[in-house]
């Protein structure tokens, strides 16, 4: 605690300087997490990607007609229909009103949603329920065996059992997004389409959603005209895994060019430290002496710098990271761990020079004025 | 008497680019408890050379100190710095006071360190008697550089016996001072001798060595008397 307060001292007669940096730090270190952040999910997702290569999974870019509505008709749903429940293909609708109301959110999942990312648990199957409800580690307030009333569009009670938990860091991806879609604080309904879109009225987010998983592709191209022909809409398959992988290369390039320009930044920041370091250590290098000749060792002057440059760093960072944390709270505990290497790697570069110059001080020296 | 201090065979080489200098050439001598011993020679003749290697400041290219009968050379870096803490008191030329500190913060450094951990309330106490020990109570909280040059060497002395050193290692001590100021900080410096410490003064100042019981001369590193 001595060199704590030594340290404080020491920020108190550089204190312009002290805020200047972390101000810098605060503005640059934000940008440059968020970017970590960001190439950190675009690598899971690719992970993920990479994962279900082998399935061959097709989904659909669905352009609307530019007048009318381009609504689902009753030939259409038939088409889904046929596609969902004979398990060729999986897609899925997010509920907004009954998140608001069971406080976590809600998706219905169709055909081989479950399998496609491993979400299956023991006892699924043999469950008759055409709806079956699955939740997420973080899901509170739910247990096995529950009935959960389901509000549906024609006012008619639906009630759905739950079955089970969620795998812990269930998951699922779409073309749509660059992230992947964490479960840990979702209810998945896994839902029979043709019962479902009897009480629900489906609309194009299902198509958007939309995928076929190791389907011939005579299957799709009927598939397609089928939809086609029977609503305003024209949709183009492509490969998800072409598709997303393209995407997010050109995004994790991006991602990268601004981290390293954010990482030269705080390089820069850095260098100014280090400056600001040694000209702090030249003006007190007559005080260090008189604290080597009454007791002090070199480790103290060590963990005094060391507690210096951490007042300077470890705020700006903390605040960065406690805002991305709200930001991103599905972020892992490895990421936390990956954090703090990193500032711990920051300090420990920034003080290897100031090291040097205090362990080559000559007390003798610095205790003669002249 | 006993020896508090045995130096022996002790050298000390400094390089001045590709030249070696011999600032301190195998001198050997003891000193007892409770003596003043005044270390006298021309500037530049290796006094304070001497001085900061039986103060453990700077480490002897050859040769051993002594002290309390163990041999310095083995003692490690943490070792070496508790002995500075506790056997040595420093009183120099210009003081080697923290400019920006007050009188108590500058007095406080020695037991910050000091190894017998102490309450704040009891650190205050000694403080306080170490200021009013050299006159200097009422300027507790006088930052030094407000000080005039007698009143920082008092301050520096309080500092120097804060932790009740056994020695007393003062270099020209009344270098920068008046004829008042050097007498008031030689009565302190003798009273504490009369106290039973040991006290190695080193001046170029015949007047003052002759205050002292014991006188050792240097000549070019050498002690010549």
């Amino acid at each position: 605690m001595i060199q704590f307060r030594f340290a404080m001292n020491d920020i108190k007669r550089n204190v312009k300087i002290v805020l200047i940096v972390i101000g810098f730090l605060l503005i640059t270190g934000y940008f440059f997490m968020l970017m970590t952040t960001t190439l950190l999910l675009n690598l899971d997702f690719v992970n993920e990607v990479q994962r279900i290569r082998d399935e061959n999974i097709t989904f659909f870019r669905i352009y609307y007609p530019s007048e009318g509505s381009g609504g689902i008709t009753s030939e259409t749903q038939r088409w889904l229909a046929q596609a969902l429940d004979n398990n060729r293909a999986y897609s899925f609708v997010q509920s907004p009103e009954l998140s608001r109301r069971l406080g976590a959110d809600v998706i219905f999942a169709f055909g081989i949603f479950d399998e496609v990312f491993d979400i299956e648990l023991e006892g699924t199957k043999t469950s008759s329920s055409p709806f079956k409800i699955l939740f997420g580690n973080k899901v509170n307030g739910l247990g096995e065996g529950d009935l959960i009333e389901l509000d549906s569009h024609i006012n008619t009670s639906i009630k759905a059992e739950v079955i089970g938990r969620l795998p812990r860091g269930a998951s699922y991806l779409t073309p749509h997004s660059s992230r992947v879609n964490k479960l840990n604080n979702s209810i998945v309904v896994l839902a029979e389409y043709e019962t479902w879109s009897s009480v629900y009225w489906p609309d194009s987010q299902i198509l958007a959603n939309m995928c076929f998983v190791n389907t011939p592709t005579g299957y799709i191209t009927s598939f397609v005209e089928g939809i086609v022909d029977s609503s305003s809409l024209r949709i183009i398959p492509a490969s998800f895994y072409d598709y997303v992988l393209e995407k997010n290369i050109h995004q994790i390039e991006d991602t990268v060019l601004f981290l390293l320009f954010f990482l030269s930044i705080i390089f820069l920041i850095g260098v100014g430290i280090v400056a600001n370091l040694l000209l702090l250590i030249d003006r007190n290098l007559r005080e260090y002496a008189i604290h080597r000749l009454y007791g002090a060792t070199l480790t103290d002057l060590y963990l005094r710098t060391v507690i210096y440059v951490s007042t300077l760093i470890l705020p700006p960072f903390a605040i960065v990271y406690s805002r991305l944390n709200s930001l991103f709270p599905f972020m892992t505990s490895h990421v936390d761990i990956g954090f703090v290497c990193v500032v711990i790697s920051i300090i420990g570069i920034v003080v290897i020079i100031p090291f040097k110059k205090l362990r080559n001080q000559n007390v003798a020296l610095c205790l003669r004025r002249d | 008497m006993d020896s508090v201090i045995e130096i022996r065979r002790l050298k000390k080489e400094y390089l001045a680019g590709e030249n070696r200098i011999e600032a301190v050439r195998d001198i050997s001598c003891c000193f007892e408890i409770g003596e003043s011993v005044a270390i006298t020679g021309v500037s530049g003749c290796g006094k304070t050379t001497l001085i900061n290697m039986i103060g453990l400041v700077i480490q002897p290219t050859q040769g051993q100190v002594i002290i309390n009968g163990v041999d310095s050379t083995n003692l490690t870096h943490k070792q070496r710095a508790n002995y500075r803490n506790k056997i040595f008191g420093y009183v120099v030329q210009d003081f080697a006071l923290v400019e920006d500190y007050t009188a108590f913060h500058n007095i406080e450094i020695p037991l910050l360190y000091s190894v017998e951990k102490m309450r704040k309330s009891e650190r205050k106490r000694r403080i306080l008697a170490g200021l009013e020990q050299v006159g200097l109570l009422e300027f507790a909280t006088t930052k030094v550089r407000n000080l005039s040059g007698g009143q920082r060497q008092r301050v520096a002395i309080a500092r120097a016996i804060i932790n009740d050193p056994q020695i007393i290692l003062a270099d020209e001590p009344t270098g920068s001072l008046d004829s008042q100021n050097t007498e008031e900080v030689l009565h302190l410096l003798h009273s504490l001798v009369a106290q039973g410490k040991t006290l190695l003064l080193v001046t170029h100042d015949q007047e003052l060595a002759q205050q002292c019981q014991r006188q050792i001369k240097m000549a070019d590193g050498k002690l010549v008397g």
